[in-house]
């Protein structure tokens, strides 16, 4: 059944053509909410947000080949919405190129797992990690992005660029990169390190 | 690896990934499947019709001109087979009409004749309604005396079929006391008699002297000369206002912090009530039967307040280490604590909307103008939907038609009593104020639902009576 049969079928409220799409979508949209709510329970709150929203507005959906995007950006908004309950961003603007850092860095994390890579990136300030993650792994351009987090996209280019400055010097780093330094220090005692 | 090579490594890892969910997960994101209601709204519109086309059909079959003439066709019959049986009857036609008495002989003669076939309907309709009021007890007393009829029952044509050119004759009573004559006279002679203060030319001390003469050893049982309809029929519509009282119950298998912020945060709002009923009353014994639809609305409202700090811990790499010829790198892993300063005001709202269709038995009793009564029993609920958010965590709400917070689509059958008191405005109309309460056996919650919600309601009511 493609995406289209399946979405028109929903649009008619088809219960088969429903467990189709929630099945062959769901597992995605989790894995973004997670990415942006760092816990599973509150990923699936999220997730669950999000199936209510697609259902309940996938009659505005004029192209179903589209599904997925416009799904990605309503189960990024509900994720943005439960951190914005939680937190409030403070994005500070700022004029800097938009370069990519260069160097080089250890090939050790071309072999992590998701999880890790997640957790790395997770250690970012929150702002920067929204930021990064919107445009690297999620591939919103910065007019996307200042739109999805009501941001200039001159400050959405200065987040992104201290980001990437930030994850190169955790990736590089030899000593402790965040406030877990204390855990750090006693590991190394328990360890023998 | 260069940087841009991670980055592009990071995309293509990530944007891929999945996490899997159990089927139960995923059930649980579909939405809630629509239950076919067509055959209950079918019921509901053929039942509206059928009611309207009773109350249409009844309201025209009978009227009053009719019932009269029934009624009168009845007692003449009464009269008639009383006689039969005692056979002492004597029937003569004659042409004058005229009941005499002998008070010396105890010999009676009612001589009964109706000639006037041509009588008009108003004709009827005058002598039912003078009939209805000629009979008080002091008028049956007077009927032991002599009645002379004539006149009235001339322009009866209805009686005439039944007693034209009949004549009762009844000294044929021989070997019968007096007393035992007015007493089948006065038990069964339900015959529409005319204002007795109109009867000209009555000798009232004859008539009262031969009153004496008559003992009666048992209650006279008044004629019935109730000329309406037996039932009569009435639209209601009626709004309201009423106060649900809530009961929360942890439904789920272990204590849910949920349950006691709701209790002490949650307040029940003022519902409102509005219906249309019909009525079917029984004049006679004052008991009515009514059935109708009616429309509930109530809501929930929750103020959360909310100051603390999550306190989450997991176990993740703290430390990555490489060491100083950079060909090993070491991760260390250990307890990360993240600690969430939470707070805010939310103040969130959920309603549920219940269609019924409310089915009473009722008594009323009249005083003069004002009316007491009362009503007991059950609206059957046709559907109930629940709208708005309900809180789901210490500091978020979810929608209600979402899991795990569902809510039933039908709370079946509510039990309802109402006391009510009213006053005629109109010959026609009359307005009631009452106080109801309602009892839902059932709950609103799913069973699902780790949170039991039940009602009971407890409201005042007014409505308007207008008699077809």
């Amino acid at each position: 059944m493609s995406i289209e049969d399946i979405v028109l079928g929903c649009k008619e409220g088809n219960r088969k053509c429903q467990e189709a799409l929630v099945q062959k979508f769901a597992p995605g949209l989790l894995a973004i909410c997670q990415r942006y709510t760092s816990d599973i329970h509150k990923s699936q709150d999220v997730l669950q947000d999000t199936f209510y929203m697609i259902f309940k507005n996938l009659h505005t959906l004029h192209d179903p080949k589209a599904f997925f995007s416009w799904a990605k950006r309503i189960a990024i908004n509900a994720s943005l919405e439960l951190l914005r309950k939680q937190h409030k961003f403070i994005f500070v603007e700022m004029e800097i190129a938009n370069d990519m850092p260069s160097g080089s860095i250890p090939d050790v994390y071309s072999t992590m797992a998701n999880a890790e890579l997640i957790k790395l990136l997770q250690k970012l300030p929150k702002t920067l990690y929204l930021v990064f993650n919107l445009h690297v792994i999620e591939g919103y351009n910065h007019q996307e992005i200042s739109d999805i987090l009501q941001i200039s996209e001159s400050t959405s280019r200065a987040s992104l660029f201290k980001a990437r400055q930030r994850l190169m010097s955790q990736l590089n780093t030899t000593q402790t990169v965040d406030q877990n330094s204390i855990y750090f220090t006693d590991n190394i005692k328990q360890y023998g390190i | 690896m260069e940087y841009k090579d991670f980055e592009f490594h990071l995309k293509s890892s990530l944007q891929g990934e999945e996490i899997q969910l159990t089927d139960r997960q995923l059930a649980a994101l579909l939405p809630a499947s629509k239950t076919d209601y067509t055959w209950k709204w079918i019921i509901l519109i053929s039942g509206i019709i059928a009611l309207a086309t009773a109350l249409f059909w009844l309201a025209n079959k009978d009227n009053n001109t009719k019932s009269t003439a029934s009624y009168i066709n009845k007692s003449a019959s009464t009269v008639h087979n009383t006689h039969s049986n005692n056979n002492d009857a004597n029937i003569k036609t004659k042409v004058d009409s005229k009941v005499v008495m002998s008070n010396n002989d105890n010999v009676f003669e009612n001589t009964l004749e109706n000639t006037d076939t041509n009588a008009t309907t108003s004709s009827i309709s005058n002598l039912s309604k003078t009939s209805i009021k000629s009979i008080t007890p002091e008028h049956n007393e007077t009927l032991t005396s002599a009645i002379e009829i004539d006149k009235h029952l001339s322009s009866i044509p209805n009686i005439s079929s039944s007693i034209n050119n009949t004549t009762v004759k009844l000294d044929a009573f021989t070997g019968s006391t007096a007393s035992e004559k007015m007493g089948a006279l006065q038990q069964d002679l339900v015959l529409p008699v005319s204002q007795l203060t109109t009867l000209e030319g009555l000798d009232m001390k004859k008539v009262n002297s031969g009153q004496k003469m008559f003992q009666f050893t048992k209650k006279v049982q008044c004629a019935d000369f109730f000329v309406g309809r037996k039932v009569a029929f009435a639209i209601i519509p009626e709004i309201g206002i009423f106060y649900p009282f809530k009961s929360l119950e942890n439904n789920a298998s272990e204590p849910t912090l949920i349950l006691p912020l709701r209790e002490e945060n949650e307040t029940s709002l003022e519902g409102l009530f509005a219906a249309l009923y019909g009525r079917m009353t029984f004049r006679r014994s004052g008991f009515y039967i009514q059935a109708g639809v009616s429309y509930a609305r109530h809501v929930e409202k929750m103020s959360l307040s909310y100051d603390f700090i999550e306190k989450d811990t997991t176990r993740g790499i703290i430390s990555t280490t490489i060491s100083t010829n950079g060909d090993t790198i070491t991760n260390i892993y250990g307890d990360i604590i993240k600690e969430t300063h939470l707070s805010g005001n939310k103040i969130v709202h959920h309603s549920f909307s219940l269609i019924d269709i409310p089915i009473v038995v009722g008594y009323e009793k009249p005083f003069g103008d004002w009316i007491i009564g009362a009503d007991l029993g059950v609206n059957v609920n046709v559907n109930m939907k629940a709208n708005g958010k309900i809180l789901s965590s210490a500091t978020d709400f979810q929608p209600t038609d979402t899991n795990p917070y569902n809510f039933n689509k039908n709370v079946g059958l509510q039990l309802r009593g109402t006391l009510h008191a009213g006053r005629n405005i109109s010959e026609k109309s009359r307005v009631y104020l009452g106080i109801r309460g309602t009892y839902l056996p059932n709950t609103y919650s799913d069973d699902s639902n780790p949170i039991t919600q039940s009602y009971r309601f407890g409201g005042a009511y007014l409505g308007l009576i207008y008699r077809l």
